[in-house]
């Protein structure tokens, strides 16, 4: 016992906590030699040998070396859309995520789909209007779904979903939501995110939640989650991430969703989990005053609004945050000025030579993903000992110019020298994989993405 | 299994390693263990990381063995029950409760306890260093750092206790 009465143990468990607070990076695979590893010099010694051999055929593939463990979730494959059955019945039955155009699905043609992850009803035919109650109940029989975006506004009744077994994510559209649907989303046994998109939803829907254990909250563009209903999210201790999408007063016409409220935004962010926000559009001017209330502890944070310079600086003080997603038009000496004052594992935004510079000293940055600007220059990048992908934006969303485009395959020449690099996603028109992946090195998936909707 | 089981075992890392500290590992071999325990995870046929709480209790046992086949004897086995007792005492689940506590602790501490703490354990200093920056004697900075601990056992404990409640 130390002099205090305390345990060596509890001691430790607070060296522990200590080290993790103040910014104790978690070793990789790859962690520091150590003691423990010594024994397994000797197996090493005899495997030597063998090693040389495999090292030499291995040698003709320049292939990154897999690490023993990822060390973040591997994105899922690109989505593929069936427009109807027979492109339905042409995907493999390994495919994991899958949009379809249409619903319900021969149940024999979704048993083929054993594979599926996730899994998109992006439209109903009209002889599928009328509500049914077991209209969904094919889903759980899925046996490996996790995700499911009903990106429609589907009538049918959310009940047969309790059958969902490995369900932990769910989209709802364009619906009402009220206690009675909090009542049928608390019955789904391992539904831990929640993601609501244009739904008109009330008070009860909000404190119906409660006895879930929800990690993940996501509010776009939803109506009816007013000052209470917010402050109602706050009652839910399991939180650990928030995400909001919605507008000033009186800036878009008609009916608007409320505004993010500061003081229950206040009490969101105190929640004891909280480590992920994203304000993609908060209706709070100024946006300042609730980047103030962000807690200390936080890890991701994604933010549309354009900040000002002392926003930006401001939020050095979150120094746990390991994924920054920051689309700053102006200011970039402050952007990265904050990058530098950070760990980062994640960055998403705007990039210019200032802060490519700032990213290029980033040793745990495992995935960027930057706006591309004709004379981007990513020469840098393979500075970078961990960068596994590389998400490139072209012109492609928000407002297209006719004749606008990607970057020229020459400039993705540096990827190449990218010893760790897995994947490179390219967000625009125009270009074509093959000439990509001519340029980059064998192994290296590339990705085109020409339609907003895959991402 | 592989990938979501790797998926699955990821969340668990965190907590693992601060198990594996309160029993009395050092840092490093915290880390090789880890590595290990989540082999030992992966080659089990029957293994379902599906229901966290289970998966954790099967990673700490195996943890624990590990950590105890590793030192030989050369730890008692008390020594080892003390870090059990403490863990379950003070952490629910993976610990992240009580990282969370001291978070919120750490919070509310003036900026120059604050940053004393950052100089000790973000920076590393040792005392001499530490002395120097805060213009105090090496023996006025181990004493802060005695009353700091003191001060964030406390408020930890409290902490929890009304998280509890």
């Amino acid at each position: 016992m130390t002099a205090m009465g305390r345990s060596a143990a509890e001691e430790r468990l607070l060296d522990a906590a200590l080290a993790e607070v103040f910014g104790r990076p978690l070793a990789a695979a790859t962690s520091a030699w150590s003691a423990q590893r010594a024994r397994w010099l000797a197996a090493a010694l005899v495997l030597l040998g063998v090693a040389a051999v495999l090292g030499a055929l291995l040698a003709r593939v320049p292939t990154a070396p897999a690490p023993v463990q990822e060390p973040e979730e591997l994105p899922l494959p690109l989505q593929q859309t069936a427009r109807d059955l027979a492109e339905l019945q042409r995907m493999p039955a390994t495919t994991q995520n899958i949009a379809v155009q249409f619903w319900p699905v021969p149940e024999a043609e979704l048993l083929r789909l054993r594979a599926v992850r996730k899994l998109t009803i992006v439209r109903i035919s009209a002889t599928e209007q009328d509500s049914d109650v077991q209209t969904l109940a094919p889903l759980c029989r899925l046996p490996a779904l996790t995700d499911l975006e009903l990106d429609t506004g589907v009538p049918w009744s959310l009940e047969p979903l309790r059958g969902c077994a490995q369900l932990r994510s769910l989209l709802i559209c364009y619906r009402q939501l009220s206690a009675v649907e909090a009542e049928r989303l608390v019955a789904i046994p391992r539904l831990r995110e929640l993601r609501l998109r244009s739904v008109d939803l009330d008070l009860g829907f909000v404190r119906g939640l409660a006895p879930m254990p929800l990690e993940h909250f996501v509010a776009h563009w939803c109506f009816g989650f007013d000052a209470e209903a917010q402050r109602a999210l706050a009652s839910i201790r399991s939180l650990r991430s928030f995400e909001i999408l919605t507008a000033p007063p009186g800036q878009v016409p008609g009916k608007h969703p409320e505004p993010l409220d500061r003081d229950a935004f206040a009490a969101i962010c105190a929640l004891p989990n909280l480590r992920e926000v994203a304000l993609r559009g908060t209706g709070h001017v100024p946006v300042g005053e609730l980047l103030d209330l962000l807690p200390l502890g936080l890890e991701s944070l994604s933010v549309v609004d354009e900040l000002s310079k002392s926003d930006v600086l401001g939020l050095r003080r979150l120094g746990h945050l390991r994924q920054l997603t920051l689309w700053q038009q102006r200011d970039d000496d402050a952007v990265a000025e904050l990058v530098g004052a950070l760990r980062l594992r994640s960055f998403e935004g705007m990039v210019t030579p200032t802060t490519m510079t700032a990213l290029a000293a980033q040793p745990d940055l495992l995935s960027v993903g930057i706006a591309w600007r004709s004379g981007l220059d990513l020469s840098l990048l393979p500075n970078l000992p961990a960068l596994r992908r590389v998400v490139l934006f072209g012109p492609l969303l928000g407002s297209v110019q006719p004749g606008a485009s990607g970057p020229p395959t020459e400039a993705l020449e540096p990827l190449r020298r990218c010893r760790q690099l897995q994947s490179v996603r390219l967000v625009c028109r125009g270009l074509d994989a093959a000439a990509v992946q001519a340029v980059l090195r064998e192994g290296i998936v590339v990705e085109i993405i020409d339609d907003p909707r895959q991402l | 299994m592989a990938t979501r089981g790797l998926d699955a075992l990821a969340e668990h890392r965190r907590g693992l390693w601060r198990y594996l500290r309160v029993l009395g590992c050092d840092d490093a071999t915290a880390d090789d263990l880890v590595q290990e325990v989540f082999v030992v995870a992966l080659r089990r046929a029957g293994f379902d990381a599906s229901d966290p709480a289970a998966a954790f209790a099967f990673l700490r046992t195996t943890a624990r063995h590990l950590w105890l086949k590793s030192r030989r004897r050369r730890v008692a086995e008390r020594e080892v029950e003390e870090g059990d007792r403490v863990w379950d005492a003070r952490c629910d689940g993976d610990g992240g409760s009580y990282v969370a506590a001291l978070r919120h602790c750490v919070g509310t501490l003036p900026e120059r306890s604050r940053s004393l703490l950052e100089a000790t354990y973000r920076d590393g200093d040792g005392r001499a260093a530490a002395a120097q920056r805060f213009a105090m004697s090496a023996d006025g900075i181990k004493s802060a750092l005695r009353r700091l601990r003191a001060f964030l056992h406390d408020c930890i404990a409290q902490r929890i206790a009304e998280e509890r409640r």
